[in-house]
């Protein structure tokens, strides 16, 4: 399974890098908006982990981009929306836009990895 | 000086003279001339007839005089006569009828002047006499012819010419009869002529009496009268009291005085009317007062103001009435009145009626008679107890505007740290629990350390939360909500403690609220947080009730922890102010924030050791319906 974290703090993409390789998860990441879309326009991830303020292109739009360019049928990406401000218009974006949850910074890692186990037996079950 | 106090300004001293006195005395003396006059007028028409009645019965006693004395020489003459008759017997002596013929002449002339004196009445005896001298005659010239010889002859007719004289003494004595009669007549007619000359004097003098007195009356009530009429209007004018217009029904110049009188009243009445419709109808409260600090004039706002009537109040000193903190002060009125220079805008307090204190702002001025000199002082003033209420409550609204604005200013300051802070958190914690999996557990030191990272991380989570939660007081978003589905949703989110139970006590079929359910269940968080708080070491319970109470619905968060001090109650709801050992003191700040932003109300009511009690009353809005 397959995850991207895009993320404009290396500090964040590092060590989420670290502790989902550590949860036996193969993971890519994006300094920035364009990064992702690159990405995930080369490859198919089953996870992105996205903040919501990057500079540039911010996570909602990219969430659309991303999922308006990967229509690959059978196939879909699970958008986790990571925010630390309380950018609500922004957030509900998201939401209308089928993203499967949000999470405010700080998180506990648990969550996230949790977050990625529930999608993963999901995709299993299937 | 004010005879009515507060009627008027009007001073006695300033009244017209009166006039007619002056005038009484000289219309009287005119009066009494006048009188005079028509006396001495009437008198000479009516004693000019009379002086002539009296002057011809004068003249008729007067013309009887020589009368009497013709008469009484025709007695003479003939007894004069008859002498020389009776000597020529005694002497013979011829000589004697010279004189005989002499006397004859004075006899004659006598008769005839008699006779032209005489009244018809009195000439038959005149001719009587006549006759009887004619023998005489005869007789004296036989005596005085004779000769001795025939002198018992003559001696004879002597005696005859005796008894003939004698006949005509008693002729002449009956003409003096007559005479006397004549004369005595005159006499009554002069002393009656005299007599109705006084009394028609007499009576002159009463008609001119009763005339002069009946122009006196006259003349008095024509001008007398009017005058005094005029002088009392003027004297009642100096007293301030200008209801009686003066009734004069006479024509001419008085009626005209009294017309300019009373247009003058009518006019002094119009401007005193509309002077005092002024005053009386200022809005502002207005009194005046003499120089003895009595109240002279006290308007009606004066009396909605103070709650004293005008009648209670007049001549009354103005202290004794106001009872202002300054009375035995820099008193406005008193100064003004006392330096003749206007005292402005004083602010002080008065005492009204009913013991309440009402702060004013008194502005004085003196007032001045037309001579300029001060007999008193004005003040106006005005109640500033609505604009002092006014100025506390803007001062107090900028105060809370100039803190609401430090405050979202300190908000977006902690808002923009906050959001800031959390993405270093995260990636920390993130480390953390990296280094948590990876490092070796076998040292229990390390994994304590680990371990305090993870919970000051947590904690610093908490602060920006809070902090965010207070900058985030945004608009509620109002919706009516059951209140007690929403109590119940909230407690179903939080994890208490074992040692903490809650028991809920919720009136069914409440109305429904107008109410942000986000916020409101912020609210609830926060005040279960702070039960759950207090309770943590005792343990106990947090009863959350819900009823219906005068129009609003109420919860009431009751819990049984150590309460709060009576000197925290009031700080309870101030930015930053906190007991706990954590937590920045927002909580209660952000939840008076919302509970503000509902139109809805807190309260707290706390028994130290006991517990605290926070109700929240939400108003009931029209057009909500029942909850479902």
């Amino acid at each position: 399974m397959k995850i991207l974290i895009v993320d404009d703090q290396s500090g964040m993409r590092e060590t989420l890098i670290d502790i989902l390789e550590e949860a036996g998860y193969e993971v890519d990441a994006a300094g920035d908006g364009y990064g992702a879309i690159e990405k995930a326009d080369q490859q198919f991830f089953d996870v992105i982990l996205i903040d919501i303020i990057m500079p540039g292109i911010n996570g909602v739009d990219t969430i659309k981009e991303i999922q308006r360019a990967n229509k690959r049928p059978g196939r879909k990406t699970e958008f986790i929306l990571m925010t630390a401000y309380s950018a609500e218009t922004l957030i509900e974006e998201a939401l209308s836009c089928g993203i499967y949850q949000y999470i405010n910074k700080p998180f506990p890692p648990e969550q996230i990895i949790s977050l990625v186990e529930e999608i993963r037996e999901r995709r299993t079950g299937d | 000086m004010h005879k009515k106090r507060g009627e008027d300004h009007f001073s006695k001293d300033h009244a017209l003279k009166p006039c007619s006195r002056g005038v009484g005395i000289t219309l009287r003396l005119f009066t009494l001339i006048l009188t005079l006059l028509i006396l001495m007028v009437i008198n000479h028409l009516v004693s000019y007839r009379q002086n002539i009645k009296v002057t011809t019965a004068f003249e008729n006693i007067l013309k009887e005089i020589p009368h009497e004395r013709a008469i009484y020489e025709i007695q003479t003459a003939i007894t004069d006569y008859i002498m020389p008759a009776n000597d020529f017997l005694i002497t013979e002596n011829p000589g004697e009828l010279k004189t005989a013929k002499v006397l004859e002449r004075k006899v004659q002339e006598a008769l005839n002047h008699c006779y032209s004196l005489s009244r018809p009445q009195e000439l038959p005896m005149i001719n009587r006499i006549r006759e009887d001298f004619v023998r005489i005659k005869f007789l004296s010239s036989k005596i005085m012819s004779s000769d001795v010889s025939q002198r018992e002859v003559a001696g004879s007719m002597m005696k005859e010419m005796d008894n003939l004289a004698v006949s005509t003494r008693n002729h002449i004595q009956e003409l003096v009869r007559i005479h006397d009669k004549h004369m005595a007549k005159s006499r009554n007619e002069a002393e009656y002529a005299w007599r109705s000359a006084n009394l028609w004097m007499i009576a002159i003098f009463i008609m001119a009496t009763i005339i002069g007195l009946t122009v006196a009356t006259y003349i008095s009530l024509s001008i007398l009268r009017p005058l005094k009429l005029l002088d009392e209007s003027a004297q009642r004018i100096a007293d301030g009291n200008l209801e009686k217009l003066l009734r004069i029904e006479r024509k001419g110049e008085i009626s005209s005085l009294a017309n300019s009188f009373n247009q003058m009243i009518l006019s002094l009445r119009h401007q005193i009317k509309t002077s005092k419709t002024i005053l009386d109808a200022m809005a502002d409260p207005v009194f005046t007062v003499d120089m003895d600090m009595n109240i002279t004039y006290f308007s009606p706002a004066c009396e909605r103001l103070t709650g004293y009537t005008k009648a209670e109040i007049m001549g009354r000193k103005c202290k004794e009435v106001f009872k202002s903190d300054i009375c035995e002060g820099q008193c406005a009125i008193k100064c003004s009145a006392k330096k003749g220079t206007p005292t402005l805008n004083v602010e002080v307090q008065i005492q009204t009626k009913d013991n309440r204190t009402i702060p004013i702002m008194a502005s004085a001025s003196s007032l001045k008679d037309e001579r300029g000199e001060i007999m008193g002082g004005c003040e106006v003033f005005r109640d500033i107890s609505e604009q002092k209420r006014m100025t506390r409550e803007l001062k107090e609204a900028q105060e809370q505007l100039i803190l609401s604005e430090k405050m979202a200013a300190l908000g977006r300051l902690a808002s923009s740290v906050s959001h800031e802070l959390r993405n270093p958190l995260a990636v920390i914690q993130n480390s953390t629990y990296y280094l948590k999996n990876k490092i070796d557990s076998q040292d229990p030191k390390l994994q304590r350390h680990i371990e305090i990272i993870e919970h000051e991380i947590e904690s610093s989570n908490k602060i920006i939360s809070d902090l965010l939660g207070f900058c985030r007081t945004r608009k509620p978003e109002l919706a009516p909500e059951d209140i007690n589905t929403v109590i119940s949703s909230s407690l179903s989110r939080l994890k208490l403690p074992a040692n903490i139970s809650t028991r809920l006590d919720l009136a069914p079929g409440l109305p429904s609220v107008l109410i942000d359910k986000h916020q409101i269940h912020q609210v609830l968080v926060n005040l279960i947080s702070n039960a759950e708080h207090a309770m943590l070491k005792r343990g106990g319970e947090i009863r959350i009730t819900t009823r219906g109470n005068h129009g609003t619905v109420e919860i009431e968060i009751t819990d049984q922890g150590y309460g709060i001090s009576p000197s925290d109650l009031e700080k309870l709801f101030d930015p930053f102010f906190t007991t706990k050992t954590t937590g920045i003191g927002l909580g209660l700040t952000i939840t008076k924030s919302i509970i503000q932003n509902h139109q809805a109300m807190i309260s707290v009511k706390s028994v130290v050791e006991q517990g605290s009690s926070f109700i929240i009353s939400f108003p009931i809005r029209e057009a909500v319906g029942q909850s479902p």
